[in-house]
């Protein structure tokens, strides 16, 4: 049985380890609590849950955020020029 | 020329925010297609999205920018790539695997995308892309104000 080392000077086309984690740590630095964290590294699992769950609650906001807006432009005055561009442009 | 629901207007709102920000992304990302795709199959007035589209251009052309695109890299397996992205152990690429398929589906058009670098170039723009439309919602809302 041979067995194959599971780092190799690879072709171009081989992706490294340092790509992906390069790649893990540019995803980290965009999260909320990148801040907090400074340069220190966090595992890619964790990276990738909080990235899903960070996705998720800026969805959820965009959702709220449509909701607060359309019921603004319910009770907006109608002859303002400003509400009638708005309306006209989002709906 | 008032909407028939709340909800009707709400999802015109958001149908028409997701248009513009997927129009003014162009090339360079897989998730405005997904999203122009979705939205063109559903049953928003056909006209809204061209206007949208052609607003957004004009706004283009004004600033006259352009970007970068992620540029994913070529084609690693998911195996490979998923196992240079562990630390140590089974585990952690075990939970690496389950994550990574979990942000796969959160991402418009991430299903298609087969290798991990072109997986993390998708998210970080899809993430960009998100805080400017709640910085765009909430502005318009403001000013609504």
């Amino acid at each position: 049985m041979s067995s194959r080392r599971s780092r190799s000077s690879g072709g171009a086309s081989r992706i490294s380890d340092e790509q992906i984690s390069d790649l893990v740590a540019k995803l980290q630095a965009l999260l909320p609590e990148a801040r907090l964290r400074s340069n220190d590294r966090v595992p890619s699992a964790r990276v990738l849950q909080e990235t899903c769950s960070y996705i998720r609650s800026l969805q959820r906001e965009v959702d709220d955020l449509s909701d607060r807006l359309s019921e603004l432009l319910a009770t907006a005055d109608v002859s303002t020029a400003q509400a009638a561009v708005i309306r006209s442009l989002l709906m | 020329m008032m909407m028939a629901s709340l909800h009707e207007r709400k999802r015109a709102i958001k149908s028409s925010a997701d248009i513009a920000m997927a129009t003014a992304r162009g090339a360079g990302a897989r998730w405005p297609r997904a999203i122009l795709a979705a939205l063109s199959s559903s049953s928003s007035p056909p006209g809204k999205a061209r206007r949208c589209k052609r607003i957004v251009r004009r706004c283009l052309r004004a600033r006259r920018s352009s970007r970068d695109g992620g540029g994913g890299a070529g084609a690693s397996s998911l195996a490979r790539s998923t196992a240079a992205m562990m630390s140590s152990g089974d585990m952690a690429r075990r939970l690496v695997r389950k994550r990574t398929k979990v942000l796969r589906k959160m991402i418009p058009g991430g299903e298609l995308l087969l290798d991990e670098v072109s997986l993390l170039h998708e998210a970080m723009d899809y993430v960009a892309h998100l805080h400017a439309q709640v910085d765009v919602l909430r502005r318009i809302s403001n000013a609504m104000q």
